[in-house]
């Protein structure tokens, strides 16, 4: 991973094994398609993140200097 | 129904109706189309897209009324192809690939390539559970800039 972002001039992220990343898309998207469903506000972003253990600085939505 | 609660009723149900039609067709339905499905005008329908994109529900073309995205799908081919329930959609990226199945609660193939050497890659989700080789997902911008430019992310 830090190769392919070094030959490209890209920082490295976050990387997630393909395990947690399906738990994340199921957290995220398993009630898109209800008539209720509402935008979740920050906090509970943030909450949701902290609950699949994503609790680095990459995943905090408060915008850093 | 005052303005307000109607702007919010078009918006909870042009939603719908996008989500219906990418559901069924693997494309988004245009402004004139949802105008006609739900009886409005364009230019109502208009607004409500705008509404929902201000809200981070929808992605509208750049510069455009039309939808680009109504995440996890795409209204382009991408990278990300996902089979499932005899159709077939393309995600906006590998986390929105598995947000298809996720959203779905079903099972599904994904078609891509690993960035690295381009080989294509199937992964599978089967029985509520992801079936891949190792495989991992990169995501390159922190969370807090992800909105800076969607399309990018």
């Amino acid at each position: 991973m830090d190769r392919w972002c070094a030959d490209r001039g890209v920082g490295r992220g976050a990387v997630l094994s393909l395990e947690r990343a399906w738990e994340l898309a199921v957290e995220w998207y398993h009630d898109r398609l209800r008539a209720d469903w509402r935008c979740r506000e920050k906090g509970e972003v943030q909450a949701m993140f902290a609950r699949l253990g994503l609790t680095s600085r990459f995943w905090s939505l408060e915008e850093s200097e | 129904m005052n303005a307000q609660a109607e702007e919010a009723e078009l918006e909870r149900l042009a939603r719908l109706y996008v989500y219906g039609r990418f559901l069924e067709e693997a494309r988004p339905p245009t402004v004139e189309e949802t105008a006609q499905a739900l009886q409005a005008t364009g230019a109502a329908v208009t607004l409500a897209f705008e509404r929902l994109a201000r809200k981070r529900v929808l992605v509208l073309e750049e510069g455009g009324r039309e939808i680009r995205m109504a995440m996890p799908f795409s209204a382009v081919e991408t990278p990300f192809e996902v089979r499932a329930i005899e159709r077939r959609w393309y995600a906006n990226c590998a986390w929105d690939a598995l947000g298809i199945p996720a959203m779905l609660n079903c099972d599904a193939r994904i078609v891509t390539r690993c960035a690295d050497c381009g080989t294509s890659l199937t992964l599978a989700v089967m029985d509520g559970e992801v079936v891949g080789g190792g495989e991992v997902v990169h995501f390159g911008v922190p969370a807090a800039r992800w909105w800076d430019d969607i399309v990018f992310t």
